[in-house]
C-alpha cells in the first residue's frame, strides 16, 4: 500500500478544507436532485419523490461525518481542536505557561547551542560539491604521529602514475605580509596551492578566475593571487576593481586575478584562507624556506598537504591500495636521499582519509570537550523535562473534573492521552522555538570561546541540520515529559470526581509518588552536573596556578622568520648580524628591561629539536630512551623569561660567538677548542646525574652528529610546549653552537611596565630588519597562556553555568512538590494538631520528609557522579576523578539550597489552622 | 422476509470498483449501475456510497474529477486508477475463492464418520 495518495489527501485536507467541504455538499445535493428527477420522471409527485429520495439516501449528516472520517479528516479536526484548546488553556494560566516555556527554552536552547558548535566543528562538510569524494593523503606508522606532509616530487609522481583519482591537488600554508600601494596591511593567512586546487575541490570563482594549471609552470613565472571572499570584502570593500591590482606579498609583486566563491574558506575548518598563490611561486614568496621546494634538492622536502578526488566507481580502499603500492616503491629512494634524517621518515604506509570534512586542528582539540558538553546539556534538558512534567502533574489535579466530563461524554483513554500529549507537544514546540532563537543569538559568543576573536572562520551559521536537531529534540522532549502526566491524568474515577466537593485524604504509603520520584531524579542529575562542574573548575584553577617555571607577566613574544632563516648554516653570518642588530635596537627602547631570542615560542607547540644523546657514565636501562630536546637561545634568555638558574652559570655573549662554535655540517667534530656549552633543565639533571649541582661540569654527546656539550648550568623546569605535558629533559645551547638548519627565532621582550605599550614599537623595529619577512602579531605571554587553556575554560564555564541552572531548577521542583503535598494534606495536619501535635513538630515532619527525598536523590547522584567522573579523567588535570573537594562542595551546595527550598512549605505546614482545615472537609 | 439481502460489510467497495471499471461515472450513476447490473437484487443505502467512494479515493484506487452531467449540471466523476484496477482483480479472485470454499462447506452432506 503506497503512502503517496494518503499524503496527497492529507495535504489537500490541510490546504483547501473549506472547498472540499463545499464540494462534498454539492455532490450529495446532486445525488438527491438526480434521484428526485428520476422518481418524478417515474410518475411520483414532487413531494412524494422528495420523501422517497431522502428515505433511500439515509441521513446526510451521517454520510458526511463518515465521509470525513474515510478521508482521515477526523484526526486532523481533533488535532486542531486539541491545539486550539491547549493554547487557550495556556493563555489562561500565564504563570504556568511562562515557567514551563522558560524551563524548556533553556533546556532545548542549550542543546541547540552546543550542537551548533558541534556541527560546525565535527559534522559539517566542506562547502564543495560531492565532498564525499575527497580524500586526504596521510602517512601512518605504529608508534609515530600520522603525518600529512609530502614532498613535491612525491606529489608529481602520484599525479602522473595513479589511476584511481581524477586528480590530486597540493597546498601548504603561508603567512603573507601584505603591502598595498606602499602601505603595510595586517598579515594575511595564506596558502600556496597547485594550479588544479580549485578544480579538484570544485570551487568556482565569484569574480575573475581561480588558479589554472597554467599557473603551475614554470616556477616563478605566474605571479597571480586569488582572494578569499571574506578577505576581499574586508580588505578591498568588495570592490570589483580589486581584480587586476598589483599588491606586494612578502615583498614580491602579485596580480590579483580573482575571488573565490563566497562559502569557501579553505580546507581547514576554523581557519579561513585569505590569499592563495600558486605553488610555483614558492621560491620567491616564502622566505621561510630560502630554497626552492619545487625543484632540485628541495623537491624532496616534506611540506605539502595533498587532497584528491576519487573517480566515480572507485572506492577509497582501491585508491589507497594503488597509491600505497606506489608510495612503497618510492620510499627506498626517499630514505636514501634523506641521509641522516631518514629516521624521521621511518617506514610508514600511505593511507587515504575521508576529506569531506577537511583537516582541522580545531576538531582535534575540541571534539572531546564538545561531546562532554553535549552530555551536560542533555542532562540539563532532562531536568527541565522533569520540571515541566511536575508542573503538568500539579495542574492535573485541577483538571480532574474536565477529564471526567469528557470521559462521560464518550472519550476513550487513547483519545484523552492524545489530547494531553498534543498539549505537551505544543508546549515543547513553543519552548523549542524560543530556545532555538536564544541559541542563535548566543552562537557568536560561544564560537568565540572556541576560536577566540576570529569567529568568521567557524561557519556556525543557520544550518538545516541544526534546525532538524532542534525540532526533533523539541518533539522528543514533549513526548518525554508529556507521557507520564498524560497517562496519569487520563486515569480517572469519573464518578468520584464528578461528585461535589470530594476531598481525597492522602493515600497511605504513596505519599510522593510520581512527582516525588521526579524531584529525586532532578536532585540526582543536579548532583552529577555540580560534581562535573566542580571537577572542571578545579582543573582550570590547577592549570592557571600551575607553576610554569617562567614569569608570564610583562613579556612580549614575536616570531621572526627572516629570509634565509631556514638554512641557518649558509646564512649564519647574516642571520646573527640581523638578530644582534635587532636586540641592540630593542634594548634601548624605554620600558624594556630585558630582551632575548629563543628557538620556539613558549606554549606554542612548535616542534623542537629532539635528539638522541649519549652520556659518558650513564647507561640507559632497556626501555628508556635517550631523547633530549635541544633549544637554541640567545644570551639573556633566562633573565627575560624569568627562569631561575639553580646551579652553575647562565650562557653569556662569549658563548654565542660564531668563531668559538665551529659547527659545520653533520659529523664535524670540534677540534682543540673547548667543548660547546649548554644548560640543562632540572628534569634532565635529576634523571641523568642525580642532583642539579652534580650535573654541572658533566658532558653529553649528540648521537647523530658527534658534538659534545659541557653542562655549565642547570635551569628550573619550565613548561615549554603545552601546559599539560610531562616535563622532559631539555638542553639549551646558544644560537651559534646549536647544530640545526632552523634559524627562525622568537623575540622575547620583558617590559618594566605594561607590555602592550611596547607592541607597536617592537613590531616596527622587527619590520625594519627584514621588510619582506612575514610578521605575526606581537603577543604577550599571558595571552598565550590564556589561549592554551581555551578548552578548559569553555568546559568549566559552560558546566558551571549549567550546574547552577540545574540546581535552581531542582530547588524549584522540590519546592513545588512539597508545597503541593502540604496543601493536600491540610486535613491530615488539622487532625494531627487537634490530637496534640505542636506546629514545630509538623514543621519538622515536613522538613524531614523533604530531606529524605533529597537524600535519596543525593545518594543516587553521588553514585552516578562517581561513575561519570571516571570517564572524564582524561580531561582533568592535577586531581583524581573522585576528588573529595568537588564531591563535598557539590553535596554541600545541594543540601543547603534544598533545605531553603523545603523550608517554606514546612512553615506552611506549621501555620495550618486546625479548625479551618477540619471544617473545610 | 425481505428478498433483497443487505450487503456484507466490505463488499460495497468491491461493487463500486467494479461499477467504476465499466467507465467513469458520478456517484449517482455508480448507484444506478450497480442496481442495474444486479437487477435490483441488492439493498444499498444510497448515501453510504459516498463514504465508500471517499475511502477508495483516499487510498488512491479511484481518482475524481469535476465534470458536466447529462443534464448540464456539475458533478464529480470517478474513474478507476491503475492501482484500482489491480485491486479489483485481486478482490474478485479472492471473492471467487471464498465463495467456492463456503459453497463446498455448505454443500456437504452428513457422512458416516
Amino acid at each position: 500500500m503506497t503512502i503517496l495518495p494518503h499524503v496527497r489527501s492529507f495535504v489537500a485536507a490541510l490546504l483547501s478544507r473549506r472547498r472540499l467541504e463545499r464540494e462534498m455538499e454539492a455532490e450529495l445535493r446532486f445525488h438527491l436532485d438526480a434521484r428526485v428527477d428520476d422518481l418524478m420522471a417515474g410518475g411520483l409527485s414532487r413531494i412524494d419523490a422528495d420523501r422517497r429520495a431522502r428515505d433511500e439516501f439515509g441521513d446526510p449528516l451521517r454520510w458526511k461525518e463518515e465521509g470525513r472520517e474515510a478521508r482521515g479528516w477526523r484526526v486532523l479536526d481533533e488535532l486542531r481542536a486539541d491545539v486550539t484548546y491547549g493554547l487557550r488553556w495556556l493563555r489562561r494560566s500565564p504563570g504556568f505557561a511562562v515557567a514551563a516555556v522558560l524551563s524548556l527554552a533553556l533546556g532545548i536552547g542549550a542543546n541547540a547551542a552546543i550542537f551548533t558548535l558541534l556541527n560546525a566543528v565535527l559534522l559539517q562538510s566542506l562547502p564543495v560539491p560531492h565532498s564525499e569524494q575527497l580524500v586526504l593523503f596521510t602517512t601512518k606508522e605504529a608508534g609515530r604521529d600520522s603525518s600529512y606532509a609530502f614532498s613535491f616530487r612525491t606529489f608529481e609522481t602520484f599525479r602522473r602514475q595513479q589511476p584511481s583519482l581524477t586528480d590530486i591537488s597540493a597546498s601548504a600554508p603561508l603567512r603573507i605580509n601584505v603591502e598595498i600601494d606602499g602601505h603595510t596591511q595586517p598579515t594575511a593567512v595564506g596558502q600556496m596551492a597547485s594550479g588544479n586546487y580549485y578544480s579538484v575541490l570544485g570551487v568556482p570563482a565569484a569574480l575573475g578566475r581561480t588558479l589554472l594549471s597554467a599557473d603551475d609552470a614554470p616556477p616563478g613565472a605566474a605571479a597571480v593571487a586569488v582572494l578569499g571572499y571574506g578577505y576581499w570584502r574586508r580588505q578591498f570593500g568588495g570592490d570589483q576593481s580589486a581584480i587586476g591590482r598589483v599588491v606586494r606579498l612578502n615583498g614580491y609583486p602579485f596580480t590579483i586575478v580573482g575571488v573565490s566563491a563566497p562559502a569557501f574558506f579553505g580546507t581547514h575548518v576554523g581557519e579561513a584562507v585569505d590569499i592563495t598563490v600558486p605553488l610555483s611561486m614558492q621560491p620567491l614568496v616564502n622566505p621561510d624556506f630560502g630554497i626552492s621546494l619545487v625543484t632540485g634538492v628541495g623537491a624532496d622536502d616534506f611540506w605539502l598537504e595533498l587532497t584528491g578526488r576519487l573517480r566515480t566507481g572507485r572506492s577509497a580502499i582501491e585508491a589507497q591500495t594503488d597509491l600505497n603500492g606506489l608510495f612503497q616503491q618510492m620510499l627506498p629512494e626517499m630514505l636514501r636521499k634523506a641521509g641522516p634524517k631518514a629516521q624521521l621518515i621511518g617506514h610508514p604506509r600511505l593511507e587515504l582519509e575521508p576529506g569531506s570534512k577537511g583537516l582541522s586542528e580545531l576538531r582535534r582539540r575540541f571534539s572531546r570537550p564538545l561531546l562532554v558538553l553535549m552530555g551536560v546539556v542533555g542532562l540539563v534538558l532532562l531536568i527541565a523535562c522533569a520540571n515541566v512534567a511536575n508542573l503538568l502533574l500539579a495542574r492535573a489535579a485541577s483538571r480532574q473534573r474536565e477529564i471526567a466530563v469528557r470521559v462521560s461524554l464518550g472519550a476513550s483513554r487513547a483519545r484523552l492521552v492524545r489530547q494531553l500529549l498534543a498539549e505537551s507537544l505544543l508546549l515543547a514546540i513553543i519552548g523549542g522555538t524560543v530556545g532555538g532563537l536564544l541559541a542563535m543569538a548566543s552562537r557568536h559568543s560561544l564560537a568565540a570561546l572556541l576560536v577566540g576573536a576570529n569567529t568568521g572562520a567557524l561557519a556556525s551559521g543557520l544550518d538545516l541540520r541544526v534546525l532538524a536537531f532542534t525540532l526533533s529534540v523539541s518533539v522528543v522532549t514533549g513526548l518525554v515529559f508529556g507521557m507520564a502526566p498524560a497517562f496519569s491524568t487520563s486515569h480517572v474515577d469519573a464518578f468520584g470526581s464528578l461528585k461535589d466537593g470530594s476531598q481525597h485524604v492522602t493515600h497511605g504509603r504513596r505519599r510522593f509518588g510520581l512527582r516525588g520520584s521526579l524531584v529525586a531524579a532532578q536532585v540526582a542529575i543536579s548532583v552529577v552536573l555540580l560534581v562535573s562542574a566542580g571537577l572542571f573548575v578545579r582543573t582550570l584553577m590547577n592549570l592557571r596556578r600551575l607553576d610554569l617555571g617562567f614569569d608570564q607577566e610583562h613579556v612580549l613574544a614575536l616570531r621572526l622568520e627572516p629570509r634565509g632563516s631556514n638554512l641557518k648554516h649558509q646564512n649564519e653570518q647574516h642571520l646573527m648580524r640581523l638578530f644582534g642588530d635587532l636586540i641592540a635596537r630593542v634594548q634601548v627602547v624605554p620600558g624594556v628591561r630585558a630582551v632575548s631570542l629563543s628557538g620556539s615560542t613558549p606554549l606554542s607547540n612548535e616542534n623542537l629539536l629532539v635528539l638522541d644523546v649519549t652520556i659518558p657514565g650513564y647507561a640507559p636501562q632497556a626501555p628508556e630512551d635517550m631523547h633530549v630536546r635541544l633549544m637554541q637561545i640567545y644570551p639573556g634568555y633566562f633573565a627575560t623569561m624569568g627562569i631561575v638558574v639553580v646551579a652553575g652559570r647562565d650562557l653569556g655573549v662569549a658563548d654565542n660567538d660564531p668563531s668559538t662554535a665551529n659547527v659545520g655540517g653533520a659529523g664535524e667534530r670540534r677540534g682543540a677548542h673547548e667543548p660547546l656549552v649548554a644548560l640543562i633543565n632540572e628534569t634532565m639533571a635529576r634523571r641523568f646525574f642525580g642532583t642539579p649541582t652534580a650535573a654541572v661540569g658533566r658532558r653529553f654527546q649528540l648521537a647523530c652528529c658527534g658534538q659534545t656539550f659541557e653542562i655549565v648550568g642547570v635551569a628550573r623546569d619550565a613548561r615549554d610546549r603545552t601546559l599539560r605535558e610531562e616535563l622532559r629533559p631539555l638542553a639549551y645551547a646558544t644560537y651559534a653552537q646549536t647544530p640545526t638548519g632552523r634559524g627562525q627565532m622568537t623575540l622575547l621582550v620583558r617590559a618594566s611596565g605594561d607590555p602592550q605599550a611596547l607592541v607597536a614599537t617592537i613590531g616596527q623595529l622587527a619590520r625594519e630588519i627584514d621588510p619582506a619577512m612575514p610578521l605575526l602579531e606581537v603577543q604577550t605571554l599571558a595571552d598565550r597562556v590564556g589561549a592554551a587553556t581555551r578548552q578548559e575554560r569553555l568546559v568549566a564555564l559552560v558546566s558551571s553555568v549549567f550546574g547552577v541552572l540545574a540546581l535552581a531548577l531542582a530547588a524549584v521542583g522540590l519546592y513545588g512538590v512539597m508545597a503541593y503535598t502540604v496543601a493536600r494534606r491540610r486535613t491530615e495536619f488539622g487532625v494531627r494538631l487537634a490530637l496534640g501535635a505542636s506546629p514545630a513538630e509538623l514543621e519538622r515532619l515536613v522538613l524531614g520528609e523533604s530531606l529524605a527525598l533529597v537524600g535519596m536523590g543525593l545518594a543516587v547522584g553521588l553514585g552516578a557522579a562517581g561513575g561519570i567522573a571516571q570517564t572524564l579523567s582524561h580531561l582533568l588535570f592535577g586531581l583524581q576523578p573522585l576528588d573529595p573537594v568537588a564531591f563535598a562542595s557539590a553535596a554541600g551546595a545541594l543540601v543547603s539550597v534544598a533545605t531553603i527550598a523545603a523550608y517554606l512549605p514546612a512553615r506552611q505546614a506549621a501555620n495550618v489552622d486546625a479548625i479551618v482545615a477540619l471544617r473545610s472537609e | 422476509m425481505d428478498t433483497t439481502p443487505e450487503l456484507l460489510p466490505g463488499t460495497l467497495d468491491l461493487l463500486i470498483l467494479k461499477a467504476v471499471s465499466l467507465g467513469a461515472m458520478h456517484g449517482y450513476g455508480v448507484l444506478l449501475r450497480i442496481q442495474q447490473i444486479s437487477h435490483d437484487r441488492l439493498q444499498i443505502q444510497q448515501g453510504s456510497l459516498y463514504p465508500a467512494l471517499y475511502r477508495l479515493e483516499h487510498k488512491g484506487l479511484v481518482a475524481a474529477q469535476w465534470g458536466e452531467s447529462e443534464n448540464r449540471r456539475k458533478a464529480k466523476y470517478y474513474r478507476l486508477t491503475a492501482a484500482g484496477r489491480r485491486r479489483l482483480q485481486e478482490e474478485v479472485a479472492y471473492w471467487k475463492r471464498l465463495t467456492e470454499a463456503i459453497g463446498v462447506v455448505l454443500a456437504a452432506v452428513p457422512e458416516r464418520v
